[in-house]
Parts: C-alpha cells; structure tokens; sequence
C-alpha cells in the first residue's frame, strides 16, 4: 500500500472491528483483525484503543481465563454513532476517488 | 528477548508514571502477549521494537502529544522520535523475501523519492523536519519497506553509493597517517601534564587523609582528656558547694541555696562519671581492637599477597 492511514481512518477501522464482537473482543485478536486489512506494527494500537476509551466510544471489562485476567473491549452507544459518521463520510469519499480513476484515461 | 524479560523491563521502564496509567499499560500488554501464545510472542516482542520503544510511546500518549509527532501509515504508526537506530534493521528482518523485495523497491524506489522530495511538506511538520535533518525524508514518508531502495537512490545521487564498500581492514591513506601524526604532536603535551597533574592529584589526597587522620586522632585525645578534666572539676565543685552551703547555714536561706546547687552540680558529676565509665571502659579498648585488628589485617593481606 502507499496511501498513508491517518488517525481518524484507523480510529474507524477498529470501531468497525469491535463492533463486530456483541460481546466484546481483546486487544491482540483487535490488531490481528485489523492487520488483515491494512498493515500496522503490533504496537500500534494500545495508545488507540486508549484514545477510544478515553473518548467513551469503547468500554472496557475484565474477565478471568485460565487464571488470569482477559480485557475485553466493547463498543459504546457514542462509538456505534461516531462508526456509524465514519462509515458515511468514508462511502461519500471513497466514491468519489473511485469515479475520478474511472474516469481518468490511462 | 522473552515475554517476562520485557515485561520486567517495561515495568521497570513506567515507574514514574501514574500508578493508575501504568496498571493499564502494563495489563495491555502482558494480555497481549499471553494472547500471542508462545508461538508468536518472540515475534512479537521483536516487532515490538524494545521496551524502551513501548515505554517512549505509552509516555507521549500520556503526555498527550502523541497526536502531532506521528501519523499512521500503511507501515504502521510511524513516529520519527520512537524509531530506534536499528528499528528499520528489527522490521526488515520480518520482511518477506529480501531479493523479491530489493527488485521492487528498486523500480519504486526512484518514485518514492521523487514523491519523498516533493510531497514532504504533507508530512507531519516537526517529524519531517527531524527526519530531513537526519536525510531520511524518503524512508520516512514510506513506512519501513522501502528504506533500502530509497536509501540507496539517494546515495547514488549524491555520488557517495558508487563505489561497493570492500569488506575488512580499511587502508589508510597517507593524510590520514598524516593527521594521526599531527593529532599526536598536539594530544601528547596536554595528555603528560595531565597525567602529571593527577598523580599530584593523588599524592595531595594521601596527605590529606593523613593530615584528617592526625586531626582525629588529635581530636581523640583531646576528648580524652577533656571528659576527666570536667568529670573531676564538676564532683569537685558540687562537694565543695555543699560544704560551703553547710558552713552558711546560719543564713539558711543562702545555705540551702549552695547546697542544693551543690547537689544538682555533683548529680552533673555523677553524669559525667558514668559517661567515663562508657568511655574509657568501652569505647576505648572497642577503638583500639578495631585499629590493632585493621592493621593485622592489612599486614596479613599483604603478606598473602607476597606469598
């Protein structure tokens, strides 16, 4: 890939990727997702996922497997709404990069 | 590096942030890892980076600037004040295939730097700036993958790249033998003085330790002395008081004034007297064991030593 994915792109690829888990999903099986679409370093996503929380898009709960402790993170009502704003201004945009390439001549 | 080694470290590393904010981080990525699984988690720990990296960037997202040094790219975040001077060299070894690679960075690489060249003011401002200075503009706004090709071109540009680096020992050329010679002539007369100058150094230290070693014992004897000379004057004052106080008792008001601060100054005496009692009883012999056995011992390790 050469198109960089800024903040807001990647903010929007994991709210749809949570959103996908009702009933939550962790923090590495997040990246692995998130990695099968575009191509970020494993360290990426914890300041992320924090940024989301602190923002109220995601919550995040604690449940114990195998003896220890698994973070589990959710979507919010708010992120659902702010996915849901993401999603538009994305088909919005996409389609109109993808008419200019049709269009061009090559 | 293992999982619990760089947990160590991590940990170790985000002591002086807040309890709260190192819980979480430190929660995040021991989960992280014990997700990877033991199969994955060298791998990861190597993408990663190092602890330090990890630590530098859960830092800056505390600090709440994390927003306006990096940007992500298809490469992943990319920040030039994380990146590690073997960064590039840790995330190339997870390349794929390093000759498919190196044809299509090459093909690439022109254009990337062309685009590296031109485009680098939509770069994030403070990290362009930092990563031209440091003349990596092209591998920067590129992500990782084509660092090599576009690091390449850029040295084939400025002419440097021309000629293949010959492994082994490098020859010297005949300035350079030149300059050694002359950096001699100019580091030798400052380096013997120098060195002259610590060996006074050190003498004037021994000195001192034997003039602070004197002055103890000075101090010492004085003590000595002193301590029985006040013993003794204040016993002797507080008896003579009393007899005196006794002598005056026709005045009885004045008599049992001298009597009393009599009895006060001999119970003073009596003070001191067991203070004596301490001192010559026990701290001294305790002192002079300690010194007869530090020099029985340094005869005796010397000794060793000879033998």
């Amino acid at each position: 890939m050469v198109f960089n994915t800024g903040a807001a792109l990647l903010d929007a690829i994991v709210l749809a990727v949570v959103s996908k888990d009702l009933e939550g999903t962790y923090g590495y099986k997040i990246t692995q997702d998130v990695r099968a679409v575009i191509d970020i370093s494993e360290s990426t996503l914890y300041p992320v996922l924090r940024r989301l929380q602190k923002d109220e898009c995601l919550e995040v709960y604690d449940q114990a497997i195998d003896g220890r402790n698994r973070r589990y993170y959710q979507i919010t009502e708010r992120g659902r709404v702010q996915l849901n704003l993401y999603r538009g201004e994305w088909g919005n945009y996409s389609q109109k990069i993808s008419r200019i390439f049709e269009e061009a001549k090559v | 590096m293992r999982k619990d080694e760089f947990m160590r470290e991590l940990e170790y590393l985000l002591q002086d942030i807040p309890d709260e904010d190192k819980a979480d981080a430190i929660a995040y990525y021991q989960d992280y890892l014990d997700e990877a699984g033991p199969e994955h988690e060298e791998e990861v720990v190597r993408e990663f980076g190092s602890p330090e990296r990890i630590a530098a960037i859960i830092r800056a997202d505390l600090n709440g600037n994390l927003e306006d040094g990096g940007e992500f790219t298809d490469q992943g975040y990319e920040d030039e004040r994380f990146r590690e001077p073997n960064f590039q060299l840790v995330k190339r070894l997870d390349l794929p295939e390093p000759t498919k690679e190196q044809t299509a960075g090459r093909n690439q690489a022109g254009r990337a730097g062309q685009a590296g060249g031109s485009s680098q003011p939509q770069g994030t401002s403070r990290a362009s700036g930092e990563s031209g200075a440091r003349g990596r503009s092209g591998s920067f706004q590129y992500g990782g993958r084509w660092h090599e090709g576009a690091a390449a071109s850029s040295a084939g540009s400025s002419g440097v790249g021309g000629e293949t680096p010959r492994p082994g020992r490098p020859r010297w050329a005949w300035w350079q033998i030149l300059g050694m010679i002359l950096l001699g002539c100019i580091v030798i007369p400052i380096v013997i003085p120098l060195l002259l100058g610590l060996g006074g150094g050190v003498i004037g230290l021994i000195a001192g330790l034997g003039g602070g070693a004197v002055g103890l014992l000075a101090v010492l004897i004085s003590v000595t002395i002193a301590l029985a000379a006040v013993t003794f004057a204040l016993l002797l004052a507080g008896v003579l008081l009393i007899l005196f106080g006794i002598g005056h008792l026709a005045n009885p008001a004045q008599g049992f004034l001298y009597i009393g601060t009599g009895v006060g100054i001999l119970g003073l005496g009596f003070l001191c007297l067991a203070l004596c009692g301490l001192y010559y009883g026990r701290f001294l012999p305790w002192l002079g064991r300690s010194i007869i056995n530090f020099i029985s011992r340094l005869l005796h390790r010397k000794g060793a030593s000879v033998v």
